[in-house]
């Protein structure tokens, strides 16, 4: 058993010793209690329900990064969690942490927990991480909630994940250079559900990935 | 003066030695509004609202002037601007005279870019005979914003004067670190009863910018502009054409076309006014994208490089979930590359980026979040 073999088992042993005893060992030092404490009892009932408590970590040591205090720590993993339980209950018990972290960010952007099942139902077996990811990212952009939903299921059967990555930088150039954003969303997912989604932009006159387009000041 | 280049200061300094340097020193505030159909370099053509302040104080020997200006775009996007600059005239020395003069500026473009100079000079002048006609050899230094190294401008100039018609000529040699260029640029005045004409043609015959890191090119360029007083507190002002870049003073060059309304406390307009709401536009609209450069991630989950391409940092720093909040340094690879490798695994992350231990932003190329801690992350997508 080499060197670094015997110094890893023994770290792990330790921390997952400390998760079970309800102590996330990262929290320690940095932040602050009682926040702390509270935290840690969240995580504990988090993982006691299945749900992954990374995201829930990583919000705290967000939260301690920046200063924040304790209360406002506590209530930023309270929200995220409840986040995570209906980004679950919409993907269902077997998604991954990915996508349960992009579901909770879609949420937050305006997206509902309809529309995520409705996401799921369609993306059947695919991968719903960058999709989910891509309608938060609509809707942050200025594309009404109901109208980015409505965007990524049309492509939802079809597109991979390159494919929804695409059509997000296209919409978004479209938008920067002065297009609504509900019309560049629908110029983009004709052309994107046409094949088509290297088509000029309006009054551009420049075509689509690769080439650089200018925008408004 | 206003923000807008040592050519137009060369310009106005002729017009204030033959013409505006008072008997008596007085002052004079104003303010002025119009509106503006502009394409910068680089840009669509979009319309632009200008709201710009200004005061002045002349005497027979100094010289001060202010100006800030708000001008927003139809994105909605604003840049606003503030400068300030003042000149001494030296005593009389038979046919010479030194001139010592400084100017400071600063802009920031949709509340986030932002970039500032401050320059000083001097110039050497000779008249001709009654004043009519004269030249002068100059020098102006100073900073340039985050640029290293002192910006070095050297001018030669003629002019001269009949009646109502002035006329200069100038040749001006710049550098700005590695970048380097050359204008020629002739320019006239003519003040009637009624209206006050201003035009200038130019050339940017040579430039050297061997990255293309200040976007300086050959040009011709040329402006036209008129001015009607309606009364002695207020006048009307048309303008158009095109001014090149101006990087010592993080001006993009642009064409425009614009009409505005100046009100003025109560004296003649004098000749060497210029029209602001041109002269206000030429702040430097930094798009988010050059100002916040995006954070490049490519490779597998294992060993993900993040990369930022930037010049003149001296640090780069990472912080988010994949770093448990810590920050990070990036590891200066070329001189405009930074990176460094981490575990990220597939999925949503939140991140934030630092240049040289400044305040902690959401990087280019991420989404904008508003945190429950007040502050903004980028929302990182990773395929």
């Amino acid at each position: 058993m080499s060197a670094l073999r015997l110094g890893i088992v023994p770290a792990l042993l330790l921390a997952l010793t400390a998760v079970a005893q309800g102590q996330e060992p990262r929290l320690a030092g940095r932040v602050p209690e009682p926040a702390r404490t509270q935290v840690n009892a969240i995580l504990t009932a988090a993982h006691t329900g299945g749900l992954p408590t990374e995201p829930l970590i990583d919000r705290a040591l967000e939260g301690a990064a920046k200063g924040a205090p304790a209360a406002m720590i506590v209530a930023a993993v309270t929200r995220l969690r409840d986040e995570l339980v209906q980004a679950r209950s919409a993907f269902g018990e077997t998604a991954s942490t990915a996508e349960l972290t992009a579901g909770a960010s879609a949420l937050r952007a305006g997206a509902t927990a309809a529309s995520l099942a409705r996401l799921r139902a369609v993306r059947s077996g695919k991968p719903l991480t960058v999709a989910a990811a891509v309608m938060a990212d609509l809707v942050a952009a200025g594309v009404p909630a109901d109208t980015a939903v409505g965007a990524v299921l049309a492509l939802a059967s079809d597109a991979d994940d390159a494919d929804y990555l695409t059509f997000r930088r296209n919409v978004q150039r479209d938008i920067a250079l002065g297009a609504s954003p509900s019309a560049a969303l629908a110029v983009r997912i004709r052309a994107a559900v046409s094949g088509a989604d290297a088509a000029p932009s309006p009054g551009t006159g420049q075509t689509g990935p690769g080439v650089p387009r200018k925008r408004k000041p | 003066m206003r923000p807008r280049g040592w050519r137009d200061g060369l310009a106005l300094a002729a017009w204030l030695l033959g013409a505006a340097f008072p008997l008596i020193a007085q002052t004079e505030g104003s303010l002025g509004v119009g509106a503006s159909v502009v394409r910068y370099d680089g840009f669509l053509t979009s319309s632009a609202f200008v709201f710009a302040p200004a005061v002045r104080f002349d005497s027979p020997r100094l010289s001060l002037a202010g100006l800030g200006s708000w001008t927003v775009f139809e994105t909605g996007h604003g840049v606003i601007q503030g400068s300030a600059a003042g000149s001494w005239l030296a005593g009389s020395s038979g046919s010479w005279r030194l001139e010592l003069s400084g100017s400071a500026g600063a802009s920031q473009y949709a509340g986030r870019s932002s970039a500032a100079h401050v320059l000083g000079g001097a110039r050497l002048h000779v008249f001709g005979a009654g004043i009519t006609r004269g030249g002068w050899i100059g020098v102006n230094t100073g900073a340039s914003g985050e640029t290293s190294g002192a910006p070095v401008e050297v001018t030669m100039a003629g002019w001269a004067m009949r009646k109502r018609l002035a006329l200069l000529g100038s040749a001006t040699w710049t550098w700005l670190g590695r970048v380097r260029y050359f204008d020629l640029v002739g320019a006239m005045r003519w003040t009637g009863p009624h209206l006050e004409l201003q035009a200038s043609v130019g050339a940017r015959p040579w430039a050297r910018d061997p990255v293309d890191e200040r976007d300086v090119v050959a040009i011709a360029y040329g402006e036209i502009s008129a001015a009607v007083p309606v009364n002695r507190w207020m006048a009307l002002s048309l303008a158009g054409g095109r001014y090149p870049s101006d990087p010592v003073r993080h001006s993009l060059g642009a064409a425009y076309l614009s009409a505005g309304l100046r009100v003025r406390t109560a004296r003649a307009a004098p000749p060497s006014v210029p029209l602001q709401t041109t002269g206000v536009l030429r702040g430097r609209p930094l798009p988010t994208e050059k100002d916040a450069p995006p954070l490049e991630v490519t490779g597998a989950e294992e060993r993900r490089i993040l990369r930022v391409r930037a010049r003149d940092l001296a640090s780069v720093e990472v912080m988010g979930d994949f770093t448990d909040w810590l920050p990070v340094k990036l590891a200066r690879v070329a001189p405009d590359r930074w990176e460094i490798a981490l575990v990220i695994p597939a999925g949503v992350h939140r991140v934030t980026i630092r240049h040289d231990g400044g305040p902690w932003s959401a990087p280019g190329g991420t989404r904008l979040e508003r945190t429950e801690f007040g502050e903004e992350v980028g929302i990182l997508v990773v395929p």
